[in-house]
C-alpha cells in the first residue's frame, strides 16, 4: 500500500508522507480505500494544494486564489480559439482547384490547426464537465460528448451532423453550468449566443439555401470562435470564485 | 451552494465534515477519519481526507499542530470557525424553511 504514496506529487509527500504512513498503518485500507487513495494522488497533480519552496514543508500560498490547473486549461483553450481563427485564414485562402468535383477552394492546409484547435477545446471542456457539481449530470453529458464528437468532427470536417451534434454538447454543457451556477451569465451567454449565430448563419448555407460566399463562411467560422472564448474564459474566471466563505459581516477582520 | 462547490468540487462535503470533527478540538488524522464516520456513517477514504485536509489548510481554515509521536494534529482557525458557523447557520435556515412548507402542505 505504501507505494502508492509515491503517486502523488513531491511537494505534497513533503509535507504529508510521514502522517499519511502513519494513519494507513492505523487503518488498514480496503479496496475502496485503495482506490480512494489514487483518487486522491491523481487530485493533488491536477489541483496542487502544496506549493511550497523546494524542501519547504509548509503549504505555500496560492497569490492570485486560483488553481494553476484551470488557469492553464483556459489558455490553453484560448488558445485553441487563436487557433480556431488560424485555420480559417488558411482555408478561406486556399487555392482554387479543378478535379472532377468541379471548381472549389481546397482549405486541407487549414485541417492540422482546426484539428488542434477543437483538441484544445476539448481538454478545456474536460476542465470544465470536471469542476461541475453533481447536479449538473446533462452538463456532463453534453460536454462528454462534444469532447468525443468534437475532433471525430475535426477529422472528417465534411460530416456536418457531427458538428452540429458537437455544438449540442457545448450548448448543453453551458447552459447547465449556468443552471448549476459554476458558469457566469457572461461566459453562458457568449457560448450559446455564438452557437445560435453560427447556426443561424451556418445551418442555411449547407442546406444549399443561400449563395455560399467567403463572407459567409468566414462569419459562420468567427460565430463558433465564441465557444472556445466561452469556455476558456469560464475557465480562467471559474478558481476565483469564493468558496465556503462566511458572510462578509462574521468575516473575522484579521483573517483572509 | 453552487459557490462552495465551484471551488472544493467533491471536497466540499468532506471539508465541512473535516471542520464540524474539529470543532470540539484538535485532532489527528484517524481521529477525523473516525469521527466523521460516527457523524455521518459513513467512512472517509484516506485520498479523500488528505484531499480535504489539504485545501482546508490553505484556506487557513485549519492549521496544524507541532506532531506528537508521528501525529499532526489540525485545529480549526478563527476563520475556520466563522465559516463552519455561517455554513450551518444556513442549513439551519433552509431545513426551517423546508420543514415549515411540508408542515403547511401536511395540515
Amino acid at each position: 500500500m505504501m507505494h502508492l504514496i509515491q503517486l502523488f506529487p513531491r511537494d505534497w509527500r513533503e509535507r504529508y508522507e510521514a502522517e499519511f504512513q502513519l494513519l494507513l498503518a492505523e487503518r488498514p485500507p480496503d479496496l475502496r480505500d485503495r482506490v480512494d487513495v489514487v483518487r486522491g494522488a491523481i487530485d493533488a497533480h491536477l489541483h496542487p494544494q502544496v506549493q511550497g519552496e523546494p524542501g519547504s514543508t509548509a503549504p505555500g500560498p496560492e497569490p492570485d486564489g486560483r488553481s494553476i490547473s484551470g488557469r492553464a486549461l483556459g489558455w490553453m483553450t484560448l488558445a485553441g480559439g487563436a487557433l480556431w481563427l488560424v485555420a480559417m485564414v488558411v482555408a478561406l485562402n486556399g487555392p482554387i482547384v479543378h478535379d472532377t468535383f468541379g471548381e472549389y477552394r481546397d482549405g486541407a492546409a487549414a485541417a492540422p490547426f482546426a484539428l488542434l484547435a477543437i483538441v484544445l477545446l476539448s481538454v478545456g471542456v474536460f476542465g470544465v464537465v470536471r469542476s461541475l457539481p453533481r447536479g449538473a449530470a446533462a452538463g456532463a453529458i453534453g460536454g462528454a460528448v462534444a469532447i468525443i464528437v468534437g475532433p471525430i468532427w475535426a477529422a472528417m470536417p465534411w460530416v456536418i451532423p457531427l458538428l452540429v451534434i458537437a455544438s449540442v454538447g457545448w450548448a448543453v454543457l453551458a447552459a447547465e453550468a449556468r443552471r448549476v451556477g459554476a458558469w457566469r451569465s457572461l461566459d453562458a451567454a457568449i457560448v450559446l449566443g455564438g452557437l445560435v449565430v453560427a447556426w443561424a448563419l451556418g445551418a442555411p448555407l449547407m442546406m444549399g439555401l443561400v449563395a455560399s460566399t467567403l463572407d459567409s463562411y468566414a462569419l459562420f467560422w468567427l460565430a463558433l470562435t465564441s465557444v472556445w472564448i466561452g469556455v476558456g474564459h469560464a475557465l480562467l474566471m471559474a478558481d476565483r470564485r469564493p468558496v465556503l466563505e462566511p458572510a462578509p459581516a462574521e468575516r473575522p477582520s484579521g483573517e483572509s | 451552494m453552487t459557490e462552495t462547490h465551484d471551488d472544493l468540487g467533491r471536497f466540499a462535503e468532506p471539508s465541512l465534515y473535516i471542520l464540524v470533527a474539529l470543532s470540539d478540538g484538535p485532532k489527528h488524522g484517524y481521529a477525523i477519519m473516525t469521527d466523521v464516520e460516527a457523524i455521518t456513517g459513513t467512512p472517509m477514504g484516506p485520498g479523500t481526507l488528505y484531499g480535504a485536509l489539504a485545501r482546508l489548510e490553505r484556506r487557513g481554515m485549519i492549521e496544524a499542530l507541532e506532531p506528537e509521536d508521528r501525529r499532526r494534529p489540525y485545529r480549526l482557525t478563527g476563520l475556520g470557525a466563522t465559516t463552519l458557523r455561517a455554513q450551518l447557520e444556513g442549513m439551519r435556515g433552509f431545513a426551517g424553511s423546508a420543514l415549515e412548507r411540508l408542515g403547511r402542505a401536511e395540515r
